[in-house]
C-alpha cells in the first residue's frame, strides 16, 4: 500500500473513532434532561422468568406488582396497607365476612372496565389448586368469593380473621380472558403496559394508557439481569443503570462511599435468617441441642463478617425485631457463651468429635461466611462443622418441602415478611416448617390472635408464640437482616417494602 | 470422496445422538428439579402437593419414556416448554441467538483480522522484533482466562473513561451504532482468546511452506516477495488452517458463556447457565443440543471442504 492510501486509512481511522466517541458521549448523557420523564434502567441478578403475578417464582418479580397489577389492598410506603382497586372495606363482627368496595373508572389495559365479576375469578384462578400460587398460606382460609353487585365483592371465611386486607395484598385482578397470552402480553390495571419481554434477560415497560390513576414520572422501565452484584454495580456506577435491585452487602460499602449513589432500604426491615435443623430426627431432636447451637453462634462476628454490619443481632430465636410493636421483650437471650453451648450439647449427648453439616448454596456467598464463622466457634469446643456448598436445586432438594428427614444437617435460610406477626408466625404453623416442628400451642395461639381486633388478646397470644419459639428454638434466628438496594441519586421516589419488594411506579428522574 | 461423506454425517449423527443422551442423562442425575427450584422453600406447599406436579409434567415416567416423549418431540420440531415461563424452547432460543451469534462471528472475524496478517508477518521475518512481540503476546493471551480480558475492558472503558457502556446488548434493529457499541468490547474479548490459537497456528505452516522448495523456484523466478508469500505459501497454510477454524469456532461457542455472563448479554449461554441453575430441563437440553449439533456440523463441513481443497486428502482413511 503506498504512503497516500495508508494515509487516508489512518485519517478515515482516526474520524470514525471521533465520532463513535462522540455519538457515545451523547447516548450517556443520561436518561432525562429534566425532571420527569425519561427511562429508568433497572438490574437484578435473579431474572424475572416470567410474568404471571400468580405463578411468581422469584422475589424480584414482586417488583413488578405495582407497576402491572392492582389488588384490591396494597403496602404503602410507612408498612400500613392502604387502598387499592378497593377504596374500603368491612368485616362482619367477628371478622369473617369481608366486603370489599371496588374503585370505579378502572381499566383494564385493554380498554375493558374492571367489575366485581373480574376480582371473583382472578381470586378463584389462585384458590384453584391447579394454580401453583407460591402464598396460598393467607388465602387458605377463604370459603367463598362473591360479587355484591358491579362494585363489590363479598369474601366468606372458614375462620374469623382480623388481618384479612394484609392477606390478599399478593392477589392482583388478571384479564382471565387474557390469560393464555400473559407470559407475552400481560393486561392488568397497573401504571404500565409491557412492551417486550425475553425471560431472563430483559423486560421493557411503557405508560399503561388506560391506566385509572395519574401517570408514572418516568416514561419508561428497563429492566435487566445482571450476571452478578458486581457487574450490577460497575453498571451503576458506569451510569448504565440507575436501580439495582437487593443488592448484596458487600456491595453497600462502596455504594456508602460514592456521592453519587444512595441506598434504598426498608423502613420496618422485616427479614430475618432461619438456621433450620430437623427438630424430628437425628441430634437436633433433642432441644438441649438447639439450645446448644443458639449459644455456639457468634451473632455480632456473622453480622460484621458476613452482612458487612447490614442488620441487628437477634439472641431469642425469635422473627419478631426488637421494633415490632408486639416483640416480647422477656425472653432468653442466647447471647454467644461457649462454654453454656458445650454443657449442653453434653446435655443433649453430643460431645467432643461430633460432626455436623453446613449445608447451604453459591447463591448466597454470605451463607458460607456465615458457615465458616460458626465452624471456627464449634471447633472450640471439639465439634466439626462440615460445610457443604451448592446451587439451589440441589440444597432446597434436601429439606424442601416439609416433612424431609435431614439428620445433622444445619441449612441456613431467611424468611422476608411484612411486619404484621401474622406472616412471621405463619411459618411456624404445623406443616410449614421445614425444621418439622410442630406445636398445637402455637396453632392455638395463631388461631386466636389472627381472629381478633383486640390488641391485648393479640399481643398476649403473639407473647404465648414467641415464648414457645425461644424455648423450643426450632430455627435459630441470630440475625434481623435487611436486603438493600443502590439508587443514583438523580433518582428519587423509590422505596422498599419490609419484605424488601422494590417499588418503583413512584420513580422520579432528576434534571 | 461420497463414502468418506456417507461415514462422517453418519458419525455426526451419532454424535448428536450421543450428546442428547448425555444431557437428558446427566440433568436427570443431578438432585433437585424444576418444581423444588420453583417452590424453592416456600411454606404452604406440602410433599403431596410436589408429587402432584411431578406426575402432571410426567417426571414420574420411566426415565427411558422421558427421553423418548423428548426426542420424539424433537424430530417433529417440538422441544418443549419452559417449566418457568411457558415459552416455548424454540422461542427463547430463538430470543437469544442473535447476541450469541454475532459474538461469536464478530470475534471470529476479528480474530482472522488481526491474527491472519499478523502471522503473515512474523513468518516472513522469524525471529525479528515483530516475530518476537507478536510470540509474546500470543503467549500472554493463551494464559489470560476471557472472563479477566473482559473484566479489564470493562474497567478501563466503562468504568473509568465511560466510552462505552458496560454490558447489555441492542439488537441491529435499534441502530447499527447501538449494535456495536454495546458488542465491541465482548468481541474482542473472545477474539483475544481465540487469537493466538490462529496466530500460532498459522506462523507455524507458513513458516514450513515458507521453506519448501516451490517457494524457492517462485523467487528464483523473480515473483515479489508478498505475492509468493500470499499467493502460494499462505493458499497451502490455510487449508490445515481450515481445521484449526473449526477448533476455533467450537472453542467460541463454549467461549461465549462466560463472555456473556461478564458482559450480561442475554444470549444462548446465560440461558443455558439460567436453565442448569433452575434445572429446567426442557430449556438447557434444548440449547446444549442446539449448541453441541451446530459445533458438529462446523467440524462436518470444514472437514468435507478440506478433502475437497486437498485431494491428497481423499486418500488418506478417515
Amino acid at each position: 500500500m503506498n504512503v497516500r492510501r495508508r494515509r487516508v486509512w489512518a485519517t478515515n481511522l482516526v474520524v470514525v473513532s471521533l465520532l463513535g466517541i462522540g455519538f457515545n458521549a451523547i447516548s450517556t448523557a443520561g436518561p432525562a434532561g429534566a425532571s420527569g420523564g425519561g427511562t429508568l434502567n433497572v438490574g437484578f441478578t435473579a431474572g424475572i422468568p416470567q410474568l404471571n403475578p400468580a405463578l411468581v417464582t422469584f422475589s424480584v418479580e414482586e417488583t413488578l406488582f405495582p407497576l402491572l397489577w392492582d389488588g384490591l389492598t396494597m403496602w404503602n410506603s410507612k408498612g400500613k396497607i392502604a387502598p387499592d382497586l378497593a377504596t374500603s372495606w368491612s368485616s362482619s363482627a367477628h371478622n369473617q365476612t369481608w366486603t370489599f368496595n371496588l374503585r370505579s373508572g378502572v381499566k383494564f389495559s385493554n380498554g375493558v372496565a374492571v367489575t366485581s365479576a373480574d376480582v371473583v375469578s382472578s381470586f378463584n384462578y389462585y384458590l384453584n389448586p391447579s394454580t401453583p400460587f407460591q402464598d396460598n398460606t393467607g388465602l387458605s382460609v377463604i370459603k367463598s368469593v362473591t360479587a355484591n353487585g358491579a362494585n363489590s365483592v363479598v369474601i366468606q371465611l372458614k375462620d374469623p380473621n382480623a388481618s384479612f386486607p394484609d392477606a390478599v395484598t399478593p392477589v392482583k385482578v388478571i384479564d382471565m380472558a387474557a390469560l393464555s397470552t400473559i407470559d407475552t402480553n400481560p393486561i392488568g390495571t397497573g401504571p404500565f403496559i409491557v412492551q417486550s419481554f425475553v425471560p431472563n434477560s430483559t423486560l421493557t415497560l411503557v405508560h399503561n394508557p388506560n391506566y385509572w390513576g395519574s401517570p408514572a414520572s418516568v416514561s419508561q422501565i428497563n429492566f435487566t439481569t445482571e450476571p452478578d452484584a458486581t457487574a450490577g454495580y460497575t453498571a451503576l456506577t458506569a451510569g448504565t443503570l440507575q436501580v439495582m435491585g437487593q443488592v448484596p452487602d458487600s456491595e453497600l460499602t462502596g455504594a456508602k462511599a460514592n456521592s453519587s449513589l444512595k441506598i434504598v432500604a426498608p423502613a420496618n426491615p422485616g427479614s430475618y435468617l432461619t438456621w433450620e435443623t430437623d427438630t424430628k430426627a437425628g441430634p437436633f431432636k433433642n432441644v438441649k441441642a438447639r439450645q446448644a447451637l443458639a449459644y455456639a453462634i457468634n451473632a455480632k462476628a456473622v453480622l460484621s463478617e458476613a452482612y458487612f454490619g447490614a442488620g441487628k443481632v437477634s439472641t431469642e430465636a425469635d422473627p419478631l425485631s426488637t421494633t415490632n410493636p408486639f416483640y416480647d421483650g422477656k425472653l432468653t437471650k442466647y447471647t454467644y457463651n461457649l462454654k453454656k453451648a458445650k454443657a449442653l450439647f453434653a446435655e443433649a449427648g453430643i460431645h467432643k468429635g461430633a460432626t455436623f453439616t453446613w449445608w447451604t448454596t453459591s447463591a448466597y456467598p454470605e451463607w458460607t461466611t456465615a458457615g465458616q464463622i460458626l465452624q471456627a466457634s464449634l471447633a472450640n469446643i471439639g465439634i466439626h462443622l462440615k460445610i457443604v456448598s451448592n446451587d439451589v436445586s440441589t440444597w432446597a432438594a434436601k429439606f424442601y418441602p416439609a416433612g424431609k428427614s435431614y439428620p445433622g444437617l444445619i441449612i441456613p435460610n431467611f424468611q422476608s415478611v411484612s411486619g404484621d406477626p401474622v406472616f412471621a408466625m405463619t411459618f411456624y404453623a404445623p406443616g410449614r416448617c421445614e425444621c418439622n416442628f410442630n406445636s398445637s400451642a402455637i396453632a392455638a395461639a395463631y388461631k386466636t390472635a389472627v381472629g381478633s381486633t383486640n390488641t391485648s388478646v393479640q399481643s398476649k397470644n403473639w407473647d404465648s408464640i414467641q415464648k414457645i419459639l425461644n424455648q423450643e428454638v426450632p430455627t435459630e434466628t441470630p440475625l434481623q437482616i435487611a436486603t438493600d438496594s443502590i439508587v443514583s441519586s438523580t433518582v428519587s421516589g423509590v422505596w422498599e417494602e419490609s419484605g424488601n419488594q422494590l417499588h418503583l411506579e413512584a420513580a422520579v428522574i432528576k434534571g | 470422496m461420497t463414502r468418506y461423506l456417507v461415514r462422517r454425517v453418519i458419525v455426526s449423527v451419532v454424535m448428536i445422538i450421543g450428546t442428547s443422551v448425555l444431557i437428558f442423562g446427566a440433568l436427570r442425575i443431578l438432585p433437585g428439579n424444576p418444581i423444588l427450584t420453583r417452590f424453592g422453600a416456600n411454606s404452604g406447599v406440602t410433599a403431596a402437593d410436589i408429587a402432584k406436579i411431578e406426575r402432571q409434567l410426567g417426571f414420574d415416567h420411566p426415565l427411558v419414556v422421558q427421553y423418548w416423549n423428548w426426542i420424539a418431540g424433537v424430530f417433529h420440531g417440538n422441544f418443549g416448554k419452559s417449566y418457568f415461563s411457558q415459552f416455548s424452547v424454540t422461542t427463547l432460543i430463538a430470543q437469544r441467538i442473535p447476541p450469541t451469534l454475532e459474538l461469536t462471528v464478530g470475534s471470529i472475524l476479528i480474530c482472522l483480522l488481526i491474527s491472519v496478517p499478523a502471522a503473515i508477518l512474523s513468518a516472513v521475518r522469524p525471529g525479528r522484533s515483530f516475530d518476537r512481540v507478536s510470540s509474546m503476546f500470543a503467549s500472554f493471551a493463551l494464559a489470560l482466562p476471557a472472563f479477566v480480558t473482559g473484566i479489564m475492558f470493562l474497567l478501563i472503558f466503562s468504568v473509568h473513561n465511560r466510552l462505552l457502556p458496560a454490558g447489555g446488548y441492542a439488537p441491529l434493529s435499534k441502530g447499527v451504532w447501538p449494535n456495536i457499541r454495546l458488542m465491541i468490547l465482548p468481541a474482542c474479548t473472545l477474539a483475544i482468546a481465540q487469537m493466538p490459537l490462529v496466530f500460532r497456528f498459522l506462523r507455524g505452516q507458513l513458516v514450513e511452506e515458507l521453506s519448501a522448495s516451490y517457494v524457492r523456484t517462485a523467487q528464483g523466478k523473480g515473483a515479489p516477495r508478498m505475492r509468493v508469500v500470499v499467493r502460494h505459501a499462505l493458499r497451502n497454510a490455510l487449508i490445515p488452517g481450515l481445521t484449526m477454524l473449526g477448533l476455533v469456532t467450537g472453542y467460541a461457542l463454549g467461549g461465549v458463556v462466560v463472555v456473556e455472563y461478564v458482559f450480561g448479554m442475554g444470549g444462548l449461554g446465560s440461558l443455558a447457565v439460567t436453565a442448569a441453575n433452575q434445572r429446567d430441563y426442557a430449556v438447557l437440553q434444548g440449547t446444549v443440543l442446539l449448541i453441541s449439533t451446530t459445533f458438529i456440523i462446523v467440524s462436518l463441513v470444514v472437514d468435507l471442504t478440506c478433502q475437497f481443497l486437498d485431494p491428497r486428502l481423499r486418500t488418506q482413511p478417515l
